[in-house]
């Protein structure tokens, strides 16, 4: 605990990229997130997560095939990786364990 | 609505955006342009909002850009590449490196030596503002300029010019303290340098550091004392919080004039030609010069009398004319009608070449610096030439690395900035030895020049800005061109290691020009130092008309006849010694009394002559040769006088005889002596001049010298010991109450000459230094042959060539090389050392020999050099050599 301390930007990132799953690239994780949770980013906040991830070693990257929508500009696909995914996991497991040591009375006043 | 995304925030973007990203983000931009221009938004408004909260850190690209970062890691693979060339190319790594450490040291030393010099006096807050006055009188032989002064001359320009301060010196040298201690005894101290005497104003004029008393009172009237801090120290033994318990404590001068510690100041800086260390009021001189006479006399000089002027807002050149004013207004007409005064600034003091002593020794000519940085330069030149030599031999055996390099897509000034590292490298190792190697020959240099130079090398900063700045200049010097042959190789034939030999072996080659500038400079050198060293023992051997073997001088405290007729006998009862004789001074002495000399045969501008008092056993001790007349009894009259062959050709007689019963005045006093005998010439001064007139009184005042001649016949270290007890207690039971001194006279002759000796052994070292040097580099050129022509070797050896032949193909090369050298290396030495000769007025004629000599020497070199390494190459297997293709 303590080592991997994840923001909630960067959860709400690797998650989406874990979604996305296969097709997570710059813009469709942009996409992804003003979809579901109906917020909006911008490219720069994005892509800097997406750096720092990857710098982190939470999450890989392959370039793709160019097409013809983006002006020729190839795509960076991103990719959860399994240190990811532990701390992802890790992430959860606290978020849990904080919910279930909630008394029930606390709601109720 | 416009369909296209916009092109600036675009391009913006671009610039700033870490190139790893930017085609990614881009396509970003892009598809969200088309998304927001398909919703109907305005999509390129968004967009520019888009890029701008693009502009933040983790996206824009790093400060340093890639760009430097490519480029620090090339340096390191350079640096790695250097290091490894170093290791695995030994012999040529030492060899470079110790070339360039020598020339380095040298450099380094020579500049020290130049930087000491150019810093005398700097000292003096007034610097730019002070003035000698000089005399430059009108003569036979044209103008002379000399420093020596009449006393009341800074005085009168204080009267006449009250904007100006002058202040009189005058530099004793020597003296006796006596420190009286409470019981009553006293401890007596002869010093040898130190003493002098000045006017109060000298205090104003000059900068000194009051540790001590005030400055203002320290010498306003006689009887009044500055002592530095060394002194102070060895009369009392007083450390430093303590130094005030010498304040007005008393010291003897002479033992004849008590005088109270008023002030004590720093020691100077080694840098100065006042050297003052125990500073009397001017009018205290009375007790040491007889000629004082108060101080009032405008006809008595003396070179140790100096006047200094501090001049303020007066323009040099105006006050130089003003002066003759006080010429008409004070000299006697005789003087006034040929002199004029001349202000020389003290920032010109240690460099005159016109006035060669100061108080503190002789000056340093700009001339003799600058041949002395051009030795410099010369090291360092010929330590780069080598490492041009050597370093483009091994350009064969970098071909390969280099046509590697060129493949890959190294440009051109990029191999250029390799090889110019590698070379930078070299020369701070080279630097950093050389530094090591001038320190250790540091004191050996100090010990040379006894003293007179100073090479402290980490005294200032400056020894290390020289050294960036060497270092700087070598690896652009040394490591431009080795570069540029290197970096020009054609990569194809590199590689396939088909390097043309002919590419680089014109008629006339950088190479080979370079060699040959390398072999005059050594020859040069070569030369120079023989005549050099001829010329010193010339002087050790030239036959002066006297013998000044085996004689004990004592300086003597006074004239008193009874003390000298029993020193005398008391000293003649012992065996060992045969003679003894008192007189002003030897035959030849740096102190001199000239005077104008009249006679009925003189008529026309004035001739001089010097004057020695002496007794009747002079000639005989120093083995004189009486051409006409007679010497002198103990009951001669005091006017009669013996003098040399030449006076009496100047008074025109072709025979010394004819001049024997004349009569001659000496000075304008009115001094009239009977010439009663003639000695053959001999000369009274160094050899750097010419003969003098000479007039040997016997008058028994002036005598300042006793001469013991001791017996030739056993000369053992002992013997010597128990001879000079002897003649101690002899000087102790006359003279108690003075220190006993001796000196032998032949080493004060060869002090003359000093200056020369240090120069010499000086120059030897670095002859030797440059020699080897260029031995190095042509070590190096040989190398380069050998690597050139392996195959043409291979072949003649396989064609039945002998190991003579081969030797023969490098040695030829050379041996033209080193004809050109000589040609222009022989009529250069002849000039310069011929010029250097006609400084003295007896030189030795420069003869063929040195030249043989010479170029049998570098032949030698060359020779032994060429034939250790084509031997090699000769005698290898020539199935080495051809098989690789």
């Amino acid at each position: 605990m303590g080592k991997h301390q994840l923001g909630e930007f960067e959860e709400v990132v690797m998650l989406t990229v874990a979604i996305l799953h296969g097709d997570a690239y710059g813009f469709s994780i942009i996409a992804e997130i003003e979809n579901r949770l109906n917020r909006s980013v911008s490219i720069g906040s994005v892509q800097t997560v997406l750096q720092r991830l990857e710098k982190k070693g939470y999450l890989e990257s392959h370039l793709g095939e160019a097409t013809a929508v983006r002006g020729g500009k190839r795509k960076r696909y991103f990719k959860v990786t399994n240190l990811g995914k532990s701390v992802l996991e890790e992430t959860k497991d606290q978020r849990m364990s904080l919910w279930s040591a909630i008394p029930k009375v606390a709601w109720d006043e | 609505m416009n369909n296209q995304p916009p092109k600036w925030p675009l391009r913006f973007f671009r610039w700033f955006c870490d190139p790893t990203l930017v085609e990614d983000i881009e396509g970003d931009l892009l598809e969200r342009f088309e998304q927001n221009k398909s919703q109907n938004k305005r999509a390129t408004w968004l967009m520019i909002i888009e890029v701008i909260r693009l502009f933040r850190p983790g996206i824009i690209r790093s400060m340093e850009g890639y760009q430097h970062l490519n480029n620090y890691g090339m340096i390191k693979n350079y640096l790695t590449t250097s290091f490894r060339f170093i290791k695995r190319e030994k012999t040529y790594s030492l060899m470079n490196i110790s070339g360039l450490a020598l020339g380095i040291a040298c450099a380094l030393i020579l500049f020290k030596i130049i930087d000491h010099q150019l810093s005398f006096d700097k000292h003096h807050d007034h610097y730019a503002n002070l003035y000698r006055v000089n005399n430059e009188d009108v003569t036979t032989e044209g103008k002379r300029l000399w420093r020596g002064q009449t006393h009341p001359l800074a005085r009168a320009l204080r009267s006449e010019f009250p904007q100006i301060n002058a202040a009189m010196t005058f530099y004793n040298k020597e003296g006796l303290i006596g420190i009286p201690n409470k019981n009553g005894a006293v401890k007596r101290y002869q010093e040898q340098s130190g003493i002098a005497f000045v006017e109060p104003e000298f205090l104003d004029i000059f900068t000194m550091h009051f540790l001590e008393g005030d400055p203002h009172s320290a010498l306003d009237q006689p009887g009044k004392v500055i002592l530095t801090h060394s002194k102070a120290n060895k009369y009392f033994d007083l450390t430093k919080d303590r130094l005030h318990e010498a304040i007005s404590q008393p010291i003897t001068l002479e033992n004849e004039r008590t005088v109270y510690v008023s002030a004590i100041i720093e020691d100077w800086p080694v840098t100065t030609d006042f050297p003052f260390e125990v500073i009397f009021h001017y009018d205290d001189q009375d007790a040491v010069n007889p000629w004082y006479y108060g101080g009032k006399s405008w006809e008595e000089y003396n070179s140790a009398t100096n006047c200094y002027v501090k001049l303020g807002q007066t323009d040099p050149q105006d006050f130089e004319e003003q002066l003759s004013m006080v010429v008409d207004k004070y000299l006697p007409e005789h003087t006034a009608q040929k002199r004029t005064y001349r202000l020389q600034p003290l920032a010109d003091l240690h460099y005159s070449e016109q006035i060669r002593r100061t108080y503190a020794g002789l000056t340093k000519t700009k001339n003799e610096l600058t041949i002395i940085g051009l030795i410099g330069v010369f090291l360092i030149v010929t330590a780069c030439i080598n490492f041009i030599n050597l370093s483009t031999a091994q350009a064969v055996k970098r071909a390969k690395e280099v046509g590697v390099r060129k493949t890959m897509g190294s440009s051109k000034w990029q191999l250029v900035t390799q090889f110019l590292t590698e070379t930078a490298l070299i020369t701070f190792f080279a630097a950093i030895l050389g530094l090591g190697l001038a320190w250790i020959g540091e004191a050996p240099i100090e010990t040379i020049f006894q003293h007179e130079v100073n090479v402290d090398l980490f005294s200032d900063l400056n020894t290390f800005y020289f050294l960036g700045l060497l270092i700087f200049t070598i690896t652009i010097l040394a490591g431009f061109y080795p570069s540029v042959v290197l970096a020009r190789m054609n990569p194809v034939s590199a590689v396939k290691h088909t390097l043309s030999t002919r590419q680089s072996s014109g008629l006339f080659s950088l190479r080979r020009a370079l060699v040959v500038f390398q072999f005059t400079i050594s020859q040069v050198l070569i030369i120079g130092i023989l005549i050099l060293n001829a010329q010193m023992s010339y002087f050790q051997n030239k036959d002066l008309g006297f013998n000044d073997d085996s004689i004990i001088t004592l300086t003597l405290p006074n004239n008193d006849s009874t003390n000298l007729q029993v020193l005398k006998n008391e000293l003649l009862a012992h065996s060992s010694i045969s003679k003894v004789s008192f007189g002003t001074a030897g035959p030849m002495s740096s102190w001199k009394s000239t005077n104008p000399i009249f006679h009925e045969n003189i008529d026309g501008d004035d001739v001089f002559a010097n004057l020695k008092n002496v007794d009747g056993d002079y000639f005989d001790l120093y083995e004189m040769d009486l051409i006409a007349g007679e010497g002198f009894n103990n009951s001669s009259p005091r006017n009669h006088a013996v003098v040399n062959r030449k006076l009496t050709e100047v008074l025109g007689f072709t025979d010394p005889a004819d001049a024997v019963g004349e009569t001659i005045q000496y000075g304008r006093g009115g001094l009239k002596v009977q010439i009663v005998g003639v000695v053959e010439d001999f000369h009274a001064s160094s050899l750097h001049s010419a003969l003098d007139n000479v007039i040997f009184a016997h008058y028994s005042w002036n005598i300042f010298q006793a001469a013991i001649k001791v017996n030739n016949g056993d000369r053992t270290y002992e013997n010597l010991q128990h001879t000079l007890r002897v003649i101690e207690n002899a000087w102790m039971e006359q003279y108690p109450e003075h220190v006993f001194d001796f000196r032998f006279y032949d080493e004060e002759l060869g002090k003359f000459y000093q200056l020369e000796e240090s120069v010499a052994k000086i120059t030897r070292i670095f002859v030797v230094i440059a020699v080897l040097i260029g031995a190095l580099g042509l070590y190096g050129l040989v190398a380069f042959m050998a690597n050139q022509k392996t195959k043409e070797i291979g072949i003649r050896k396989v064609m039945g060539a002998t190991t003579w032949n081969i030797w023969n193909i490098f040695s030829r090369e050379l041996l033209i090389l080193l004809s050109i050298a000589f040609v222009i290396a022989a009529p250069l030495a002849y000039y310069v050392m011929n010029s250097w000769l006609n400084y003295y007025a007896y030189r030795i004629a420069i003869g063929p020999l040195v030249f043989v000599i010479a170029v049998a020497t570098s032949l030698l070199i060359a020779l032994v050099t060429v034939g250790y390494r084509s031997l090699a190459v000769a005698q290898a297997n020539p199935i080495l050599s051809l098989r690789d293709e």
